[in-house]
């Protein structure tokens, strides 16, 4: 039970990851604040015997961050963990892609991160600790060839967490990042010719295990990053792909 | 004899540059024998003297110099329009213009947070869609002006290094995606230049730029190779990647950074 009496907050707790990630916190100990959560799932997690609220705040606003942070600790007290989980990936080309398109993608997967990062941020540092953890792709690295916005605001967030981790490490907290990669469902998003991951059908026999990955999976990662087992992880990249991201074709 | 790098009869726009490293690239290209357009915004009275300095080298006809905001897709689309009005061709695009803030992390203001969104990565999106239908004729070549803070971070301006990572993936993203066209598309990676204007700072750059002060090589303690970069460092860099030497090479990042990522 790493996270008895520490609040936990993960946001598009609506999603499936969302939802894995909500489960594996209250499994251990955590109270769990659940970013556009839905009824069902809060159920879940108090019936794990979780503390729990649901908040739905505007995330690519500096207010919007800052008055979930009142709110949450006002029930809580503090926010020990941010999990930002926003992954929400739109098919287009660069060649085409609108620039509404271009700035909701980045706004949405990236700007909330670096909004979200300083309003709470600035609330651990008042405690002198606090963990960050970005659940990004893969995809801040490789190329989709199917969803570029989505990785370049992946891309964004790779360099935001370097810059917290320095940042906001000398005020004792660190952030990470998880690569998430080849989780079951990814293969319809991010079908795409240019890129060998996604061809068709054979997604999960370029995992060496032949098997796609879990949400579960994922969020075990997320929860070792989260945990004070990783107090000396700061501005890291963990990716959690089943060795996914290191296939290039030659091979089904 | 070789000829390599031999860039006469080809047209290249580079972003952002009146001054500072666009000025440099555009200096390597013109040496090459290449047409250019110089792009400028903020401050046309400078690119005006840059123009000047540029046609003393390649002659009156070498460069001309467009005035425009990257971040607005009409204006770049009008920017490649007036290049290829004038010469008929493009073969290369450099995208440099970005803007930094340094303001620190946690007082950015939300203007200046969307500001660069739009400059440094809407710019950058902006000028490859505007450039791709005539790229497709000469299959041509893009190259990005990123930073070693797409890498490592910056300690001083975190959204600048926000959005030289996502550079970097549009990078990518733009190199898979445009090969099915013969596009190469490539980033270079520059540490510390150092330039006429930089961040607001008006002392001037010492005329003679390669011949450096001593002074300049025992200022700069974090270089290994003993000085900061200077602006026609990333432009033969540039003029490589563009090259027909360069063929094989796309969705690559080159530091030119004289070794200081690595101390």
């Amino acid at each position: 039970m790493r996270f008895t009496g520490k609040t936990v907050y993960v946001t598009e707790a609506c999603t499936a990851q969302g939802e894995a990630l909500a489960v594996r916190f209250a499994k251990e100990g955590a109270n769990l604040v659940l970013g556009k959560g839905t009824e069902d799932l809060l159920k879940t997690v108090e019936n794990l015997g979780a503390k729990a609220m649901i908040v739905n705040p505007c995330i690519v606003t500096p207010e919007g961050c800052e008055k979930l942070v009142e709110e949450v600790n006002a029930k809580f007290g503090r926010i020990d963990v941010l999990v930002h989980n926003n992954n929400h990936a739109v098919k287009c080309s660069v060649a085409d892609v609108s620039h509404e398109l271009f700035l909701e993608q980045v706004d949405e997967n990236a700007k909330s991160a670096y909004l979200l990062t300083v309003a709470i941020g600035n609330d651990m540092a008042k405690y002198g600790n606090g963990k960050i953890v970005y659940v990004s792709s893969i995809h801040c690295d490789k190329p989709t060839g199917s969803t570029p916005m989505y990785s370049v605001a992946k891309g964004c967030i790779n360099m935001l967490c370097k810059e917290a981790a320095l940042f906001y490490g000398r005020k004792g907290i660190q952030a990470n990042i998880v690569e998430a990669g080849a989780v079951e469902g990814d293969d319809k998003i991010f079908e795409s010719t240019f890129s060998n991951l996604y061809i068709m059908d054979l997604m999960e026999k370029k995992v060496p295990r032949k098997k796609a990955g879990t949400q579960e999976e994922i969020a075990g990662v997320a929860a070792f990053l989260a945990s004070e087992d990783a107090n000396f992880v700061n501005g890291s990249n963990i990716r959690a792909d089943g060795g996914f991201e290191l296939h290039y074709g030659f091979r089904d | 004899m070789n000829k390599a790098f031999d860039m006469t009869g080809k047209v290249f726009i580079v972003t952002g540059s009146g001054k500072g490293i666009g000025k440099g690239i555009i200096r390597c290209f013109v040496k090459s024998g290449a047409k250019c357009v110089m792009n400028c915004n903020s401050n046309p009275a400078m690119a005006q003297d840059a123009l000047k300095e540029i046609q003393a080298i390649g002659g009156e006809d070498c460069c001309i110099l467009y005035q425009a905001d990257v971040s607005d897709p009409k204006q770049a689309q009008a920017m490649c329009k007036a290049a290829y009005d004038k010469w008929g061709r493009i073969d290369g695009l450099v995208n440099n213009a970005a803007l930094q803030k340094q303001w620190p992390m946690d007082k950015y203001p939300l203007s200046d947070i969307d500001l660069l969104i739009r400059v440094n990565l809407g710019g950058y999106l902006n000028m490859c869609q505007a450039v791709l239908p005539y790229l497709k004729e000469t299959k041509g070549s893009i190259t990005f002006i990123s930073s070693v803070h797409g890498k490592r971070p910056t300690d001083f301006d975190a959204v600048y290094a926000f959005t030289k990572g996502g550079m970097h993936m549009l990078m990518r993203e733009t190199a898979i995606e445009f090969a099915q066209y013969g596009i190469r598309v490539n980033m270079i990676m520059p540490s510390g230049v150092k330039i006429e204007f930089k961040s607001g700072n008006p002392q001037p750059f010492p005329k003679g730029s390669i011949q450096l002060p001593r002074e300049y090589y025992t200022d700069y303690p974090t270089y290994p190779l003993g000085r900061v970069g200077l602006p026609d460092d990333d432009g033969w860099a540039c003029v490589y990647l563009a090259s027909e030497e360069a063929e094989h090479v796309s969705g690559a990042c080159l530091r030119v950074d004289g070794c200081s990522m690595l101390k």
